[in-house]
């Protein structure tokens, strides 16, 4: 760091990486009744800490009206480096907890990119609130990275989305989250309240490229044209920001989750019209390697957290249909 | 040798596109040189398992134990269920062994198939499977038997079978899908057995010959049949199939006389009952096999 920026940071007047932590919040919920109530704290002290981060930076972060509240271009560019700081400051807190213990209590655990960062905080409070002493660290991944990760050793959980190849594997919690489409506010498919499948017609897909999770994204295809919907193409942007990029421009459809979707700005999200379509999403981890109470704690506190942010449900809690055919039958 | 893995790895990607993991072996019937892929690991059979109860009850009746002829009862009410043949129709029926036997292999009749096993025992089929000299082969288990195998795990899961299909941990638990508990043998096996019958080792000539009419009559087109789709090439098996396994056992005839003993099991990472991809996956599997086997 060079001595200007070390002079720079510590001319702050304020405590920077709580600071942080309230802005990353409040850019998550777009809503500062929710943000604080994550926060557990009362509105009105948010509102004055972010003015306050606003004026320490030099710059608006969020455009509030009366009805909602969106990043600024500024804020858009200052969360990365916001979540980049605050990982850095987890890392080192975590590391300096572990060397202080002398325990070496610490897991790595894959996440899918598209997890919020407010989803992946919970994960972390959970497990430090349960098992005091044992670390979590997360790593952002998709689903093959992640695999790769469990047979290489440099992963001991993994969270992916079904269906892999699960010879050598613990399924863990096994959760569903079900899709509907983000579609540009101006679209005529916005008037309607639910989206057949079929309605998005001749739109080309956006779609997580098939190398990230191939079970997945042949599982969606196969959903979609089950349902009269075969994209004129399919479009492989990296990563839901990507994806959610490219519907908002009009030029494809995309399938996500709603708590997804509200992440974004400017997109609307629509469910599903008739047979929902379901992506599953499981806590995995080498059966080899075996699975302590850490890694159930951990995958526990994976799969709530989840439940409770990212619009999902425990596997079961809705039934499928199934004809079955002579020729899949059972014995023949 | 390099041909030998550059074949590998195209079933491999055959099998990888389907999202299947996949067992096979693949025989030249008359030369004796063959492709192994995982050949000697065990798998389920599902109802692979009529082909050696076929194999059984040709050598009983060349035995005189009994004859092809005799008709047996079957009370509606008494048959075996499942979604073909006999195990679908509603009413008593009367029918010889022989054409039990055929609806057995045919169709995969689960009714015609516990009364053929009924009528043979399972005694009659280890001793064959034991001079035969499969040794990793055992048939244990009538399709009645399996199917309560399964409703009892399902029963403990609190799930249905589809619900189960979704969910891997459970599937890890269901004993009829691991080969140490159900019915089971591994692909050499399977091929040796087909051999066998083709090459009129595995009973008398006449009984083997009547054999491979039977297993050529096998309705279904979508697994090794659709690795074969021209007209002069016979392809003569017996299908398998308790989702999310999926397989066939049998033989390719092609023209100029070059016959091949093919046994390809599968098992799905996608949790559907259909799965196109996965049955045509057997057939491309044992195509790019037979391939490389008749250069």
């Amino acid at each position: 760091m060079s001595r200007r920026l070390i002079a720079a940071s510590l001319s702050f007047g304020i405590d920077l990486v709580r600071h942080l932590r309230y802005f990353v919040v409040v850019a998550d919920e777009l809503h500062f009744g929710r943000a604080a109530a994550r926060l557990h704290m009362a509105q009105p002290p948010l509102s004055q800490r972010i003015q306050r981060l606003e004026r320490e930076l030099g710059t608006r972060l969020f455009d509030r009206t009366s009805r909602q509240v969106a990043l600024t271009p500024a804020g858009r560019d200052l969360l990365g480096p916001a979540h980049d700081v605050l990982e850095a400051v987890d890392r080192l807190v975590a590391q300096a907890t572990t060397t202080a213990r002398g325990t070496t209590g610490r897991l790595r655990v894959g996440v899918l990119p598209e997890v919020g960062a407010a989803t992946l905080a919970t994960v972390v409070r959970t497990v430090e609130r349960r098992r005091p002493g044992l670390v979590v660290e997360l790593a952002p991944a998709t689903t093959v990275e992640q695999l790769r990760a469990l047979t290489d050793r440099s992963l001991d959980l993994a969270t992916v989305r079904l269906p892999v190849e699960h010879g050598a594997l613990v399924v863990g919690p096994t959760l569903h989250q079900h899709l509907g489409v983000a579609l540009p506010a101006g679209s005529p498919l916005a008037r309607r309240r639910r989206v057949p499948v079929a309605g998005l017609d001749d739109l080309p897909l956006a779609l997580c490229p098939r190398a990230s999770a191939p079970g997945f994204h042949d599982e969606l295809l196969a959903a979609c044209a089950a349902r009269g919907y075969v994209p004129a193409a399919v479009h492989h942007p990296g990563g839901t920001a990507g994806a959610l990029a490219l519907a908002l421009a009009g030029t494809a459809a995309t399938f996500v989750d709603e708590a997804t979707a509200r992440r974004e700005p400017g997109v609307t999200w629509r469910p599903l019209d008739g047979e929902p379509l379901v992506a599953r999403i499981a806590v995995v981890w080498p059966s080899a390697r075996g699975g302590g109470p850490a890694v159930r704690a951990v995958a526990d506190a994976l799969a709530e957290a989840l439940c409770r942010d990212a619009g999902t449900v425990a596997a079961g809690a809705m039934p499928p249909v199934v004809h079955v055919r002579p020729a899949s039958g059972v014995l023949t | 040798m390099t041909a030998t893995l550059a074949v590998d790895r195209d079933i491999a990607r055959a099998l990888g596109r389907a999202q299947v993991t996949g067992w096979l072996h693949v025989v030249d019937i008359d030369r004796g040189h063959d492709l192994a892929l995982g050949a000697d690991e065990p798998v389920a059979l599902a109802s692979v398992f009529k082909l050696p109860v076929l194999v059984a009850l040709h050598r009983a009746a060349d035995a005189g134990e009994l004859d092809l002829t005799e008709r047996l009862h079957l009370a509606a009410a008494d048959r075996t269920p499942g979604v073909t043949g006999l195990a679908a129709l509603h009413d008593d029926a009367d029918l010889s062994l022989r054409d039990l036997a055929q609806l057995m292999i045919t169709v995969s009749d689960n009714a015609a198939a516990d009364a053929v096993l009924g009528r043979l025992g399972l005694a009659a089929v280890a001793r064959t499977i034991d001079l035969l000299g499969l040794r990793h082969t055992a048939v244990e288990h009538s399709c009645r038997a399996t199917h309560a195998a399964l409703a009892d795990d399902l029963r403990r899961e609190g799930l249905s079978l589809a619900r189960a299909l979704a969910d891997p941990a459970v599937l890890a638990r269901l004993r009829v899908l691991d080969p140490a508990s159900t019915n089971r043998s591994t692909p050499r096996d399977m091929t040796a057995l087909l051999a066998a019958v083709w090459r009129d080792d595995a009973a008398s000539p006449q009984a083997c010959a009547a054999m491979r009419d039977v297993l050529r009559l096998q309705v279904w087109p979508h697994r090794l049949s659709s690795g074969f789709p021209g007209d002069d090439v016979l392809v003569a098996g017996k299908t398998g199939t308790l989702p999310p396994l999926r397989s066939e056992v049998g033989v390719v005839e092609l023209p100029g006389g070059r016959r091949f003993a093919a046994a390809v099991f599968t098992r799905s990472h996608r949790a559907s009952f259909s799965d196109p991809a996965a049955d045509a996956a057997i057939g491309a599997a044992a195509r790019l096999a037979v391939d490389h086997l008749a250069r």
